[in-house]
């Protein structure tokens, strides 16, 4: 097994697809408050595969429907605006990357994960004045780099998932001890080529790793990060809460009240979560 | 404690309570979280294309059951929380949760 380089990360990186015009768009629309809710729906509605992906996972144990959704403008009605827009965003992007194989690496439960964290940042973020809908995004992506990590260095992967179980870590610290690299740095990669905005690519860098380069964001996905763990939303592939850094800790202000305000809203956003057991229909 | 239940809205009754916002097929919200349903809401729902809503529904335990949801909780915080040496923040955290969680059992 040749070592995963960030030459042979970079390599891979740059060979994958731009991201098709709607997916591009609705990242875009993160950004941008004059794109119209109505217009972008459309827009999701006609791009036929991706709509069929936003109903498969709406559709899916994860949201705990017992009745099928049909449409995306249905979608919209019971999932409300902003859910669709991020589940198309993330079934758009993870779309990008052809499916990997190896049999330990949950595709279902990452996508729980993701949300998860997109979520727990939100609440956090609108508990602290900062822009909820960028942390939510960047909490959707903050682990990107694991699907660059299962479809392209899937027996590398592979391994690193074997010596978590039999060292019973964090799949960071598995990365890191296996590859010398780990799903952060990969996702910098990632998310620098498809030029997502500078401070969502810096939070997907340093999430694990906050004080390096300090951004309010960051500080948002690592607290994100570590919520979502603590709370059980969704399954990053351990079951271990990361610490959280002192320091990232107190440029949030340090506030267990706020802290503890938080996590009703965060169990309320994620009320569908609740009903999940790992019965998925399949990944997204 | 609460779970989300989804309903036709033929079967939606007033009183009961919106489990998440809801929009229109056009993504306006129409309604937010929480918001108790009346008799009159229902049917200008249904003008406005709503066919579904998503309602909060109580879930009562036995004392038994209960018992068995606690020790569980417990014992999965103890599992999670698992680091070495001293973080008296991962402990405050832990704390946090332990409290959240057992009141939501209740």
């Amino acid at each position: 097994m040749s070592e995963v380089t960030v030459e042979r990360v970079l390599r891979e990186v740059r060979q994958l697809p731009s991201l098709s015009v709607v997916v591009a768009e609705i990242l875009d629309s993160f950004q941008n408050e004059a794109m119209q809710i109505p217009e972008l729906v459309r827009k999701i509605s006609r791009d036929q595969a991706l709509a069929a992906r936003v109903l498969r996972v709406a559709n899916s144990a994860f949201y705990g429907f017992p009745s099928r959704i049909g449409s995306i403008s249905e979608a919209v009605v019971v999932l409300g605006f902003h859910t669709v827009r991020s589940l198309a965003l993330a079934a758009g992007i993870i779309h990008q990357f052809p499916p990997g194989h190896g049999k330990a690496f949950d595709l279902l439960a990452f996508w729980q994960h993701a949300i998860g964290v997109g979520v727990c940042a939100r609440v956090v973020a609108n508990c602290r004045g900062l822009p909820s809908e960028e942390a939510f995004t960047a909490g959707l992506l903050h682990d990107i780099g694991r699907l660059v990590l299962d479809a392209y260095f899937r027996d590398e992967f592979q391994q690193v998932l074997e010596y978590r179980d039999a060292h019973d870590c964090t799949l960071l610290v598995a990365e890191k001890e296996v590859l010398g690299l780990d799903h952060a740095a990969i996702g910098y990669e990632v998310a620098h080529q498809w030029k997502f905005p500078q401070a969502i690519q810096a939070a997907i860098r340093d999430h694990h790793s906050p004080d390096g380069a300090p951004a309010p964001l960051t500080d948002v996905i690592h607290l994100a990060n570590v919520l979502a763990h603590a709370l059980e939303i969704g399954n990053a592939g351990y079951d271990r809460v990361p610490p959280i850094s002192p320091a990232a800790w107190e440029r949030l202000g340090g506030n267990w009240e706020m802290l503890e305000s938080c996590l009703p809203e965060i169990e309320r956003l994620n009320a569908g979560v609740n009903l999940l057991v790992a019965e998925g229909e399949g990944a997204p | 404690m609460k779970t989300a239940k989804l309903l036709p809205l033929d079967q939606a009754q007033p009183g009961m309570c919106l489990a998440f916002e809801l929009c229109d097929p056009g993504g306006t919200v129409l309604l937010a979280a929480g918001t108790e349903l009346t008799a009159a809401m229902l049917p200008s729902l249904a003008k406005r294309g709503v066919k579904q809503v998503q309602v909060e529904v109580e879930e009562t335990l036995s004392p038994v059951e209960l018992a068995a949801r606690r020790e569980a909780v417990v014992q999965r915080l103890d599992r999670l929380f698992q680091h070495e040496g001293d973080d008296p923040l991962m402990d405050r955290l832990k704390a946090v949760v332990l409290a959240y969680r057992l009141r939501g059992l209740e």
